[in-house]
């Protein structure tokens, strides 16, 4: 999606933050050359091609925005804040950028005044990927989310 | 919060309801404008603001990490 939106002058980063599920595999931070290690096995492993920000160990900007694992934001000129979402769904994202990007083209020739509104988004649950997911932290990260498994 | 707690090592459910309640309730939402910090741009090392990713116009910022 980020490449679709660059010639409108619009920037996708990706801002790495602590790890949500640490496991044997990826543990919790407790340095930055550690938080750095595990950023550059997500970029490799997913092929991000965004640039990847990090904030601190703290966890200071990622706290600051709401401290949840996935959020997309949609920031614009003056640091106004357009759109904010507690779960990345691309078509989410993607539809709220469409239509912010109308409005700041549309209002320079009509009178348009923003208003808020709010609403709940939709996605698919898909727990088998989420759990393929989790493997790659470790063992310990789905017995964290799923519990014991039978036997143990 | 401390470091130690914002970097949990283990992983617990009942952390989750209150993050998201406090979500809802964050003052920064659509309107308001957005706080910068510093970041570290993972390739070049470099120091980033963030209020000169939205400099030029619109930018997205997802968070996430690998797990």
């Amino acid at each position: 999606m980020a490449r679709r939106y660059t010639d409108r002058a619009v920037r996708s980063v990706f801002l790495y933050t602590r790890e949500a599920h640490p496991g044997e595999s990826y543990r919790h931070h407790t340095t930055m050359d550690q938080k750095r290690h595990h950023a550059r096995a997500f970029q490799q492993h997913n092929e991000i091609k965004r640039q990847t920000l990090l904030d601190d160990v703290e966890g200071t900007a990622h706290r600051a925005y709401g401290m949840l694992p996935n959020m997309t934001w949609i920031i614009g000129r003056g640091g106004v804040v357009y759109y904010r979402a507690a779960w990345t769904e691309v078509r989410d994202v993607e539809a709220a950028l469409i239509e912010t990007l109308d409005a700041l083209e549309r209002r320079v020739s009509e009178p348009l005044v923003p208003f808020h509104s709010e609403r709940l988004s939709w996605r698919v649950r898909d727990m088998e990927t989420f759990r393929r997911q989790l493997a790659i932290s470790g063992p310990q990260a789905i017995t964290d989310f799923f519990g014991p498994a039978d036997g143990d | 919060m401390t470091p130690e707690e914002y970097n949990y090592s283990v992983f617990v459910m009942e952390r989750e309801q209150p993050v998201i309640q406090a979500f809802a309730e964050n003052p920064i939402r659509p309107g308001t404008r957005a706080p910068s910090f510093a970041l570290e741009d993972l390739d070049s090392g470099n120091t980033v603001e963030m209020n000169d990713l939205w400099r030029d116009g619109l930018v997205t910022i997802e968070f996430g990490s690998f797990t």
